[in-house]
């Protein structure tokens, strides 16, 4: 397995203060998205109870389009992909080779992103709006903060590479990639079970 | 002496690579098969969502454990993030319980 010295390099220059510093954020980090498991799992079970209350509306799975939340699901599982070999690129020291994986993960998640504006557009057009039936509201509600979660990644990948290595890879920097890699690799986990439970269960009925 | 402490590192550093492309491979994979399954209906609709969910619990391991790397580093990471997930099934089963039926 990969060691845990590999995980948060340690620095040439780094205190042992600085490397407590950077194992109690991964720590915070780690409880932060145990709170977002409970967050994503109340929607879900929301979603769960409430998918057949169509209230005679247009039902979601007349609407889903499995290729285009196919593409969806591999823009988002390559970017994990692509997030890693970042984090790779990190631990060698190779500061372009990071800044050109964060972009391209960047660049995987606005893809994702714009898919699904364009999917909630066309469901909208049809008549499947928020206000439809419960089936609809708990929908939107799920699927619509997974893509702000995914929005506010991308945010959070373009501020770190607008504004964290400019002196380099250094030893206050090399968490926060690790960091905005957990928040990604989550979003992603969390698309996973969207994907499973939303998406493909909805044809299976 | 460096030489070879560069070599090591630098094999190390492919055998991760293979890794996490091995891991990309098997969730895509597990993806193309579930969305086969579904478009075919090649099977009865219980199996079908069996299936799915045993293949989202592969891959949410998956990433848990080879891309988020929850395994290395302070055990404190895996004993929030398990009881975060433990509370996260029963909230939704509990929810889906209670609002169904």
């Amino acid at each position: 397995m990969i060691g845990s010295h590999e995980l948060v390099p340690a620095q040439p220059g780094q205190t042992p203060e600085q490397a407590k510093a950077q194992d109690n954020r991964v720590l915070g980090f780690w409880i932060f998205l145990s709170g977002e498991c409970a967050f994503f799992a109340a929607l879900i079970g929301t979603y769960l109870s409430l998918d057949t209350h169509t209230a005679g509306a247009v039902t979601l799975a007349s609407l889903i389009d499995l290729p285009l939340t196919g593409v969806m699901t591999l823009s988002l599982l390559s970017s994990s992909l692509t997030m890693v070999f970042a984090f790779l690129a990190m631990n060698k020291g190779e500061l372009q080779a990071m800044k050109i994986w964060l972009w391209v993960t960047a660049l995987l998640g606005a893809i994702f992103l714009d898919l699904q504006i364009f999917e909630f557009t066309h469901y909208m057009a049809s008549g499947f709006t928020m206000g439809a039936s419960a089936s609809a509201s708990a929908f939107y509600a799920l699927v619509g903060f997974h893509g702000l979660h995914v929005a506010f990644g991308l945010f959070w990948i373009i501020s770190l590479l607008v504004y964290s290595f400019k002196d380099g890879i250094t030893p206050a920097n090399t968490s926060k990639v690790w960091i905005a890699g957990l928040y990604w690799h989550f979003v992603d986990v969390v698309w996973v079970i969207i994907f499973t439970v939303v998406y493909l269960m909805q044809k299976v009925h | 002496m460096s030489e070879q402490v560069t070599a090591t590192t630098e094999s190390a550093e492919r055998q991760h690579r293979r890794r996490y492309w091995q891991v990309m491979a098997a969730m895509v994979v597990l993806t193309v098969i579930a969305f086969a399954l579904v478009i075919t209906g090649a099977l009865p609709a219980v199996f079908i969502a069996a299936i799915l969910l045993v293949f989202a619990a592969i891959q949410v391991v998956l990433q848990v454990y080879l891309f988020m790397h929850l395994n290395v580093g302070r055990r404190a990471y895996g004993m929030f993030f398990g009881m975060g997930l433990g509370v996260a099934v029963l909230i939704s089963m509990a929810l889906f319980v209670l609002l169904r039926f």
